[in-house]
């Protein structure tokens, strides 16, 4: 298993009622599944498709599998300027 | 004659407190090669599809926000020969009317610096990690886009 935290933004954050947490998941994990995984426990509404994940303070893929010590973010659609 | 251009210079931040739009002004590199100076201001409009809007909240991801508005000011420099260009975008609480965004650039002509200009701040509008809170009149509110994207909105 590895720990990771998961930082949540704007329509995320208030739905999962906190700014950040720490997970366990299996090494490998990809960052969709974990989506998937708070989608449900927290009900967030957007599709996979509507969203991009940041690793470590990089965009990074979506199907990318994840390591122990990772910092994902979740990024719902952009509305700055 | 062909001079080498010198490196651009590049300006980003992320402010949580009013953005000093004259400072930015009167601080610009101005250098002989500069001709054109394009500036755009974004400030808090009152009505936003039709709602009336009371105020804004503004919610950012620094870290990756910083590196996004640095990446794309780069690749505007290098496609619009720009000599400088600067992108500085609020967060927290913004009342009406006071600027949001402000991104401003130098190049040797017009063309460019308009292209450049509008370049990235249409480049921060679809990539930068920014969020919109809009707060309406009537006591309500909702998140910009994310809005647009869930399956049963009805506004």
């Amino acid at each position: 298993m590895a720990t990771i935290k998961v930082t949540y933004f704007a329509v995320l954050k208030d739905l999962a009622g906190k700014s950040h947490e720490e997970l366990e998941v299996a090494d490998g994990t990809s960052a969709a599944k974990v989506y998937s995984i708070l989608a449900e426990r927290y009900g967030f509404p957007l599709a996979l498709a509507d969203i991009r994940v940041a690793v470590n303070d990089d965009f990074a893929s979506l199907d990318n599998g994840i390591k122990a010590h990772d910092h994902l973010v979740f990024i719902p659609p952009v509305a700055g300027g | 004659m062909t001079t080498k251009m010198a490196k651009p210079v590049i300006e980003v931040a992320i402010k949580d407190t009013n953005l000093p739009v004259e400072e930015y002004r009167a601080a610009l590199p101005m250098s002989p090669e500069s001709g054109g100076y394009v500036c755009f201001e974004g400030h808090v409009r009152n009505v936003n599809n039709g709602r009336s809007v009371s105020h804004l909240e503004y919610e950012v991801y620094d870290a990756l926000a910083l590196k996004e508005l640095q990446r794309i000011c780069e690749d505007a420099c290098e496609r619009f020969q720009l000599n400088f260009a600067r992108a500085v975008h609020r967060k927290g609480t913004l009342k009406i009317g006071e600027p949001a965004v402000i991104i401003q650039v130098l190049s040797k002509h017009r063309k460019e610096a308009f292209d450049g200009c509008r370049f990235i701040i249409d480049r921060l509008k679809s990539q930068v990690p920014v969020w919109k809170r809009e707060y309406y009149s009537d006591g309500s509110h909702v998140w910009a886009q994310c809005h647009d994207h869930l399956p049963h909105s009805h506004s």
